[in-house]
């Protein structure tokens, strides 16, 4: 059955006719302009809270923390590893060495003070290298950041809820660092807001403190999973009228389902040449396409559904560092490396298709 | 229609009555007394208001474990004397009997019943008929039905992820849930006792209610900032009423005559009043209102509307004729739905 073969009978149900409404109240839209930009910003921003927790806990750590700690050379790296590469390659070399340090000393048990240290500074000017300042220089873009620290996987909202629901207490010191880091975003983008606004937007903020009191998890039994949820979603609201754009892409998923394909198909095109690039745009598009489309995909058309994230998994984990070093044990590095992007490359296409095709399902 | 129903009722009675003795009842004894419920989400209890003195005339007590054990969504009965309460704990996956739905008689405003409704309840809807509960089940993605003299579930169906609002149509055929997540509102055939198709609606869909002709459907999208207007003959969204993307609107209730629609914006700490004829917004009322208004209902006889406000722990009371707020009264913390109950007049 082709991907498109898939969408027929959601097509047929005739129950797609939505009338659009512009969404023309806020100034931009940050997640459509800068798709990739946030996601390397945010990154950049959960390699922070890690280092921010390093140093916030001592050493030797708890096992589930130091986890924690050592992902500071995971996914999140690299969704910007490969652009701050070719932009600054010293400043990429001296990263990568500093994080894995970080992780080593982790791992270790020993001071990380330093090699903490050390890693803040360079991850500081890779954001300056990686994101134009007229870009990361603005409130609009300032507040997408906010949004994704508020909501997105490992942020205050999910990270409460992590704690709570799955019994993953160290989840808790991460959303509790994403919180401190609002709060110092908030008084940049603070001057722009009204009296109103501003006491309202501290509000939640003092509502979310009391869930998140210390870095240190508590007993979490009995709590409610969504408490977290409910500040963070109206912070992400009052923050929308504040710097004036529109932080939740999902509010037309047509379109976000056509601008995440055509995003994608952009990665697709240089995926041979340049991967480590092309899958930052991977991670940026499935933080959009997990957040506002999966699920609505899985009840209208449930194998496109299943099919888009076999293929995010595939290209995800063909930027993973392991897969790489395993290829070269193997002896046949440049083959299976080669098989291995040929894999993404098609991969890459799927999503895209698959994207499309759920543009044209949900009415778009 | 719940009005009406009643004027039937009392009309019936009167019938056998003598003319001459209603004379000289006190006029107040001939009118039926309007109690308006509130639930208290982080409070665990339930505020009930006088509409005569518009004073809390009683708290009732849901849990004595506040904060581990919510009242969430109400739903009224047809004859208004009965209020149904959804309760849950926050262990969705576990048998607690914390998860139920409780049936509070208005006349005497004690728990009158109970059934379980496990999968954490969130919202509620009663049957034109009165036999039917039906509620959305928002960590199982389901939608419910139970039967209200046994507790017995009759129906149980797949809807969309994080189901939230329900609402059954007037002419007891279909009912409605919306579904966070998915931002749909799947269509369950009553009699068939099958889902008919899921709808895409505004994005964050919470609440669904039907015109008083049942023509309609009107969906709230919280984060979307739009009504969705339902055509239910051809079961599709027809409309979109636009409200501002701050607007984060969430419960809605229709006027009894059906000509409005009144909307509690919780971003906005504002209620909208739309005339479903135009279906465009007439007035936007932010004087003198609580905060972040999410739970909104309207009095049988249409003269008030009553809002829950879970930021400022309080009912705004708003003047249908003038569209002002003429009161706001304490409730509990975190209140999160409103419902009025009746106790019928002297018969």
């Amino acid at each position: 059955m082709t991907k498109r073969s898939l969408f027929l009978p959601v097509l047929a149900m005739g129950s797609m006719l939505v009338p659009t409404t512009s969404f023309a109240q806020y100034a931009s839209s940050p997640f459509y302009d800068h798709t990739v930009a946030l996601s390397q910003a945010y990154g950049i921003e959960a390699l922070v809270l890690r280092l921010d927790l390093a140093t916030e806990f001592s050493a030797p750590y708890d096992d589930e923390l130091a986890e924690t700690l050592e992902e500071v050379t995971g996914p999140d790296y690299a969704r910007f590893k490969g652009t701050l590469g070719q932009q600054d390659p010293a400043l990429a070399a001296d990263l990568a060495t500093a994080l894995a340090e970080v992780a080593e000393a982790v791992e270790a048990g020993i001071d990380v003070t330093e090699a903490v240290t050390t890693a803040r500074e360079l991850l500081a000017k890779a954001y300056a290298a990686i994101i134009p300042a007229e870009v990361r220089d603005t409130d609009a873009f300032t507040g997408g950041v906010m949004l994704n620290l508020l909501l997105a996987e490992g942020g205050v909202a999910e990270g409460y809820e992590e704690a709570v629901e799955n019994a993953e207490p160290w989840e808790y010191p991460l959303g509790w660092a994403a919180l401190q880091r609002v709060k110092a975003l908030w008084t940049d983008v603070a001057a722009a807001a009204t009296p109103q606004q501003l006491e309202d937007g501290e509000e939640m903020l003092a509502q979310l403190d009391t869930l998140y009191p210390q870095a240190e998890p508590g007993s979490m039994v009995g709590l409610n999973p969504e408490e977290a949820e409910s500040p963070s979603q109206r912070l992400g609201g009052i923050l929308e009228t504040v710097v004036n754009a529109d932080l939740y892409p999902g509010r037309e998923l047509p379109r976000l389902a056509a601008h995440l394909a055509t995003v994608t198909e952009e990665a697709c095109a240089i995926y041979a040449e340049q991967p480590e690039i092309a899958a930052e745009t991977i991670y940026a598009v499935y933080d959009l396409y997990d957040a506002h489309l999966a699920d609505v995909a899985g009840l209208f058309a449930p194998e496109a559904e299943e099919q888009a994230g076999t293929s995010f998994a595939a290209l995800i984990s063909a930027d993973d560092g392991d897969d790489e070093r395993e290829a070269e044990a193997s002896g046949d590095a440049e083959e299976e490396e080669g098989e291995e992007q040929r894999t993404a490359a098609e991969s890459c296409t799927q999503i895209s298709e698959t994207l499309m095709a759920l543009k044209t399902a949900l009415g778009g | 229609m719940r009005n009406s129903t009643r004027r039937r009722r009392i009309g019936a009675s009167m019938g056998v009555a003598i003319g001459a003795l209603l004379a000289a009842l006190p006029a107040t004894a001939q009118e039926d007394i309007y109690r308006v419920y509130v639930a208290n989400e982080f409070s665990a209890d339930i505020t009930v208001i006088d509409t005569a003195t518009d004073e809390v005339a009683q708290t009732i007590t849901i849990s004595d474990r506040p904060g581990e054990v919510r009242p969430r969504g109400m739903a009224v009965s047809p004859d208004g004397e009965t209020i149904y309460v959804s309760v849950s704990d926050f262990y969705p996956e576990l048998e607690a009997p914390e998860d139920k739905i409780l049936a509070i008689n208005v006349e005497t405003n004690e728990v009158a019943g109970e059934f379980r409704a496990g999968g954490n309840p969130e919202r509620i809807a009663v049957s034109p008929d009165g036999t039917q509960v039906w509620a959305s089940l928002e960590a199982l993605a389901q939608g419910a039905g139970y039967n209200v003299a046994t507790g017995e579930r009759f129906a149980v169906h797949r809807v969309g992820v994080e189901a939230e609002g329900v609402a059954v149509s007037p002419d007891n055929k279909w009912v409605y849930v919306t579904a966070e997540a998915t931002h749909t509102v799947t269509i369950i055939d009553i009699a068939a006792n099958k889902v008919a198709k899921h709808l895409l609606v505004g994005n964050r869909p919470r609440v669904v209610e039907f015109s008083t002709d049942g023509k309609r459907a009107y969906v709230s999208a919280e984060i979307g900032g739009i009504i969705s207007v339902i055509d239910t003959e051809q079961q599709v969204v027809t409309q979109t009423i636009n409200l501002g993307l701050d607007s984060r609107p969430v419960e809605v209730a229709v006027a009894p005559d059906g000509k409005r629609l009144y909307v509690a914006g919780g971003g906005t700490s504002a209620v909208y009043v739309i005339d479903t004829e135009s279906n465009e917004v007439i007035e936007t009322i932010t004087e003198r209102m609580g905060r972040r208004p999410w739970g909104i209902a309207v009095t049988p006889d249409g003269r008030r509307v009553y809002t829950a406000n879970g930021l400022s722990d309080s009912v705004s009371v708003i003047d249908t004729s003038t569209l002002q707020v003429i009161n706001n009264i304490p409730a509990g913390r975190g209140a999160h739905s409103v419902e009025i109950g009746v106790v019928p007049a002297n018969d």
